[in-house]
């Protein structure tokens, strides 16, 4: 095996160096540019800077890495411990079982996309123009989603039909683009490159159309739809440009058919059907929030309150035409009674919606109540328009809107004069917030944090060494506008023509694996996953390689240590700590995450810390083991310290949480040992808490 | 036989006689029983603006009462109904606890605090109710007042609907008597304030009065003796205060069930009424 | 104006000591509670939104000596509203009883305070109480009740009222 060592164009030297005959010694002065091979697979030790630099100098080395410059020469520490570290590593990687190679072979050139709104759309050009093939999903029977029923989008003023007709004509010029109308994705199997997705094609009901719109004229059905009313067999300007039969209230009473020139069958069946892709996207935008559940609002039992959508739809054809308006901003958000986050669009929503009407109507008097104005970058030369219009601001949030000899009264108390006002109106548009669409997440196993996905995940913005085939796009992954509504779409194609143009993906990223023989089926480890990712097949445990995050959560709670973690197994670890550690040494298990850096911090910041310390990158402070404290303890350490993320910060979730649990439960059995308890210590420590660490070091050398 | 411990508080057995006698009656009609508790003391809301802690003592001490005998607490004052559920729950807080036992009070049995008109919907249920009847008040016209701590805070009573409520006003109903549909229903009374700043508080009460005279109510219902303190004690105030006449009767509402279940207009105590129910009666 | 520099920096944690007081400091300004308030409505010197930021802001005595402070009716209108699930009565009660350690009472509490130490009720039942419950055939009850200035003595609250 090789030992590679760096001097860091002169910051590290180490003489008379030797490790026995089969540890091959190479020295380089600078790794980050010298000419170094390492064979793929190839088991090496690598003493140098800080791993998260080296590891991405040579990720397809199977590798140990030594922080040489941070934890030696930086601190002016012993050139024995450097020895020390050495040693250990080496040892450690003597007995570590060598890193699986995982390989996922993309048996399909293909994307299903879920949603043909702007995202899905945009997304289905870009991607079909790289010569994949895409499958778009519409679950109604109509392209376009939420833009094709806007009026003008703001704030260039652009109507809808610039930007969403154009991008229409263009998918369906492209013959790689399959569309599908009407259909909802019901089941998902696979994996990364070989997805099989079932999907529920629902009957449009009109087989044959010319158009001509009598069908709309003798419907009996009328709906109510985001403002304006249509029948329930109807059309729209995008595409298919044929009539369909909305199912959810036809009430097939037939007169349709009877006048009907061409086709129309009331009683077609639905049909599932299965496709299978190599990748899949989500691009199922977002729904207004449900503003009948903020009660002092009144939305839905008083005729002129309405939502930001309705009102522009009712403005764009006259069939509103009001003679003071009032918004209402923050309507039901920021709202620990109903949806407590921002949605961020809805403020320039809200400028928007009365730039619109004064369009129309310059007389119109426009109020609009609002806690804060968040119209960020270039919405705020549009918010001075708008007072320039003679907008009335007022900031305060109203209490309720009631119902006052025919017109609707809205009490406010503005804080711009501190006076409770109550203004009179005969509209009054509610500027609510957005929710994704969380029965498709869900049916996916996307991991979803306060409604919307968690974009740190791997895949969209993390690790790029994990496999992730299914993706978020667009304002589905959080609110946005529609220009970053198509910016997300965009970037999300890359990532897919990125990994379908590979024959495979592959990776060598370390994953947990069962070891078969040890495991009871206990199903422990199961509910410890944060991810998921850990499944029953014909009645064994199976750790999916695609979901593992490699947090070692899954291989610690583990009773039987049949779960492991590659490069952190139980055996490795003990090597480890038996080579490395002398007695009165600290044994600092540090996250990779916060706790790690910290110490490469103290390096950088010249913050000084005992030399009796030795230090070990582990994955997650939530896969220590309580035997590898006892270990160290046994094995001489005065102390052992556990570092990890801080609460609500922990890269796998909640990894930290279960090391908390552990600690309790190992300070009791090191007190039945006869072990003193406060010589193990969990500490959560940020990776800019040089001092800290520090401090804590020397604390427990006092101890 | 549904059995409950009647906490009467202060002002119903002093200066509400007509509210408890009606309560009783009503109860005995629909066969439940009370069980008094003589040693009921004020609930503690008074004092609240002055200490907190004392209040919700005083408040546990009464459902310390009720529990020794295990029975739910049935009140017939909004504010003693918020008082009294506010310290069954801190009961289990350890540091309040602590104090209370120290007092000499125990809390063996925990048991449920609840307003007389909440457990009539709730455990007899309006269907039961409609067949109890045998004297309908088709002919009345009838504003229900709620009151504030009916229903709030929300986090401590959880029910019905804070913002356009309607339990009382299916209540109403019930006796066959119209019921005036209005958006303020929430609407303060102002007897919180009444000792503070007495013009404030009669400012208040207009409002009510006025939206009942505008709905042409033949009767306002309270279901709360401070309430009723403010409608219908202080009404001429109100009255001369404002230069204007309301005569608006106000009943509490096992007055006006009890009529509609035939009892006699004695045994609701209808004479004990400080505003005259001669049009009530009229109309009957 | 108002001059920080005579701001007490440690009023609103104290507020939060105190029952009930616990919410203060997540307010945002949005003014919910004063728009929902129906003294506001009737009296615009009474603004709740306002002393909690008076409070937050540690302009103690301004909020203490407020008459204005005891004008909150208890109605939790304000309660039900608030975005940031802030139990705003709650708050306002909080800041009167620290005002009452402080030494602000209103008379009219004060008396309501005598009266139950006196007779465990604020209203006394006297004998012809007594007799008229009687002749309506409703049962008899404590004339005193002596277990109440029991807990009032144990919370001290009647030497706070005397200062």
């Amino acid at each position: 095996m090789r030992l590679i060592l760096c001097h860091c164009n002169g910051l590290i030297n180490i003489p008379n160096l030797d490790f026995g005959p089969d540890i091959k010694i190479e020295w380089f002065n600078d790794l980050c540019h010298d000419n170094v091979k390492i064979a793929t697979g190839e088991k090496v030790v690598i003493g140098g800077c800080s791993p998260s630099l080296m590891e991405g100098l040579f990720p397809e080395a199977d590798a140990e890495f030594v922080n040489l410059k941070d934890h030696i020469f930086l601190m002016n520490h012993s050139l024995n411990k450097a020895k020390e570290l050495l040693a250990g590593a080496i040892q450690k990687a003597k007995v570590s079982p060598s890193l699986k190679r995982k390989s996922f072979p993309i048996k399909n050139q293909s994307v299903a996309i879920i949603g043909a709104g702007i995202a899905g759309l945009d997304l289905a050009l870009s991607v079909s123009n790289a010569g994949i093939k895409v499958y778009l999903i519409e679950k109604e029977p109509f392209l376009g989603g939420t833009v094709a029923k806007l009026d003008r989008l703001y704030p260039e003023g652009t109507p809808w039909s610039h930007t969403l007709l154009p991008l229409i004509s263009s998918v369906l010029k492209n013959k790689n683009i399959e569309i599908l109308t009407g259909s909802e994705v019901v089941g998902v199997n696979g994996t990364i490159g070989d997805y099989r997705i079932q999907v529920r094609m629902k009957p449009r009901g009109v087989i044959e159309c010319n158009n001509c719109g009598i069908c709309v004229s003798v419907c009996p059905v009328s709906i109510q739809e985001d403002g304006k009313i249509r029948k329930a067999i109807y059309s729209r300007n995008t595409y298919p440009n044929i009539y369909a039969i909305d199912f959810n209230f036809c009430t097939k009473c037939g007169e349709c058919v009877k006048v009907c020139p061409k086709k129309i069958d009331l009683n077609s069946s639905e049909k599932t059907t299965e496709i299978n892709t190599g990748a899949i996207a989500v691009a199922t935008g977002l729904n207004f929030y449900d503003l009948g559940k903020v009660e002092e609002y009144n939305y839905g039992r008083f005729q002129g309150i309405m939502n930001t959508l309705e009102f522009e739809r009712r403005i764009a054809d006259d069939s509103l035409v009001p003679q003071k308006v009032v918004f209402i901003c923050c309507a039901g958000s920021r709202d620990n009674n109903y949806l407590p986050y921002c949605s961020k669009v809805c403020c320039f929503l809200a400028l928007k919606e009365a730039k619109l009407v004064l369009d129309r109507h310059p007389q119109t008097r426009v109020f609009i109540c609002a806690m804060d104005m968040r119209s960020y970058g270039n919405f705020e030369y549009f918010y001075t328009t708008l007072r320039e219009l003679g907008v009335s601001f007022i900031k305060g949030k109203p209490s309720e809107v009631i119902k006052r000899n025919g017109n609707m009264v809205i009490r406010v108390e503005d804080l711009y004069t501190n006076e409770l006002l109550e203004i009179d109106a005969d509209t009054v548009v509610l500027s609510g917030g957005f929710v994704p669409d969380k029965e498709t997440f869900k049916k996916l196993g996307i991991k979803i944090e306060d409604n919307f996905p968690v974009l740190f995940e791997s895949g969209e913005l993390g690790n790029r060494e994990l496999p992730r085939g299914i993706f978020v796009a667009g304002s589905a992954n959080f609110p946005a506008g529609v220009t970053e509504t198509i910016i997300d779409a965009r970037k999300t194609a890359f990532s897919i023509i990125n990994l379908l143009k590979q024959p495979s993906f592959e990776t060598n990223h370390p994953i947990a694996y069962v070891n078969e023989d040890y495991c009871s089926v206990c199903k422990t480890c199961v509910s410890a996953c944060p991810y998921n990712a850990i499944v029953i097949e014909n009645e064994k445990i199976k750790i999916r390689e695609d979901l593992c995050m490699g947090c070692g959560v899954c291989a610690s709670a583990c009773p039987a240590a049949a779960s492991r973690l590659e490069k952190f197994t139980a055996g490795e670890i003990s090597e480890w700590i038996r080579t490395t550690t002398r007695p009165g040494d600290i044994i600092a298990l540090l996250c990779r995450w916060s706790a790690y850096n910290a110490t490469e911090t103290a390096a950088l910041t010249k913050i000084q810390y005992p030399e009796n310390v030795k230090i070990l990158r582990v994955p997650c402070s939530g896969a220590v083991e309580p035997n590898h404290i006892i270990l160290a303890l046994n094995s001489g350490a005065r102390g052992v310290l556990v570092g990890g993320c801080y609460p609500d910060a922990c890269h796998y979730a909640k990894g930290n949480f279960k090391a908390r649990i552990r600690e309790k439960i190992l300070k009791e059995t090191l007190t039945f040992l006869g072990l003193p308890k406060n010589r193990a210590r969990l500490e959560w420590i940020g990776k800019d808490e040089a001092k800290k660490f520090a401090e804590i070091i020397q604390e427990m050398n006092q101890a | 036989m549904k059995r409950y411990a009647l906490f009467l508080g202060c002002t119903v057995p002093v200066r509400a006689q007509h509210y408890e006698l009606a309560t009783r009656n009503v109860a005995k009609e629909l066969g439940i029983e009370f069980v008094d508790l003589k040693d009921g003391s004020c609930c503690g809301f008074p004092i609240k603006a002055l200490d907190t802690e004392t209040a919700l003592l005083m408040a546990a001490r009464n459902v310390g009462l009720a529990s020794k005998l295990g029975l739910d607490v049935i009140t017939l004052c909004n504010s003693c109904t918020a008082m009294l559920s506010d310290a069954q729950i801190k009961l289990k807080e350890g540091e309040f606890r602590r104090k209370f036992t120290e007092l000499g009070f125990t809390y063996p049995n925990e048991i449920r605090v609840r307003h007389f008109v909440r457990m009539l919907y709730e455990d007899i249920g309006i269907e039961n109710l409609k067949r109890a009847i045998k004297r309908p008040l088709k002919s009345l016209r009838i504003i229900s007042h709620y009151g504030c701590h009916y229903l709030r805070p929300s986090y401590l009573h959880a029910f019905d609907n804070v913002e356009n409520p309607h339990t009382l006003d299916e209540l109403v109903g019930v006796t066959g008597a119209e019921v005036v549909d209005y958006q303020e229903k929430k609407l303060c009374c102002g007897g919180s304030v009444l000792g503070v700043d007495e013009e404030l508080a009669i400012k208040m009460a207009n409002q009510k009065l006025m939206i009942a005279k505008n709905n042409n109510a033949d009767a306002m219902i309270s279901i709360c003796p401070f309430c009723t303190v403010m409608y219908e004690d202080n009404q001429r105030k109100v009255e001369t205060k404002f230069n204007t006449t309301y005569n608006i009767p106000v009943l509490y509402y096992p007055q006006l069930l009890g009529l509609g279940l035939g009892l006699t207009t004695d045994s609701v105590g209808l004479k004990f009424n400080r505003i005259r129910v001669d049009n009530i009666l009229s109309k009957l | 104006m108002i001059d920080l520099k005579n701001a007490d920096d440690n009023f609103k944690w104290e507020i939060i000591k105190q029952e009930g007081g616990e919410g203060l400091l997540k307010c945002f300004g949005c003014s919910d509670c004063s728009a929902s308030c129906p003294v506001r409505y009737l009296d615009e010197r009474y603004n709740p939104r306002k002393i909690i930021r008076l409070t937050l802001l540690g302009m103690k005595n301004e909020v203490l000596s407020s008459p204005f402070l005891w004008l909150c009716a208890h109605c939790h209108a304000c309660t039900e509203r608030c975005p940031q699930g802030i139990l705003v009565a709650e708050v306002i009660n909080a800041i009167k009883n620290y005002a009452v350690k402080k030494g602000y009472c209103p008379d009219g509490l004060r008396a309501q305070l005598n009266l139950l130490n006196n007779y465990g009720r604020l209203y006394e039942l006297e004998e012809f109480d007594l007799r008229k419950r009687q002749r309506v055939g409703l049962p008899e009850l404590a004339k005193t009740i002596p277990d109440v200035s029991r807990i009032l003595e144990s919370t001290k609250i009647m030497e706070r009222i005397e200062k």
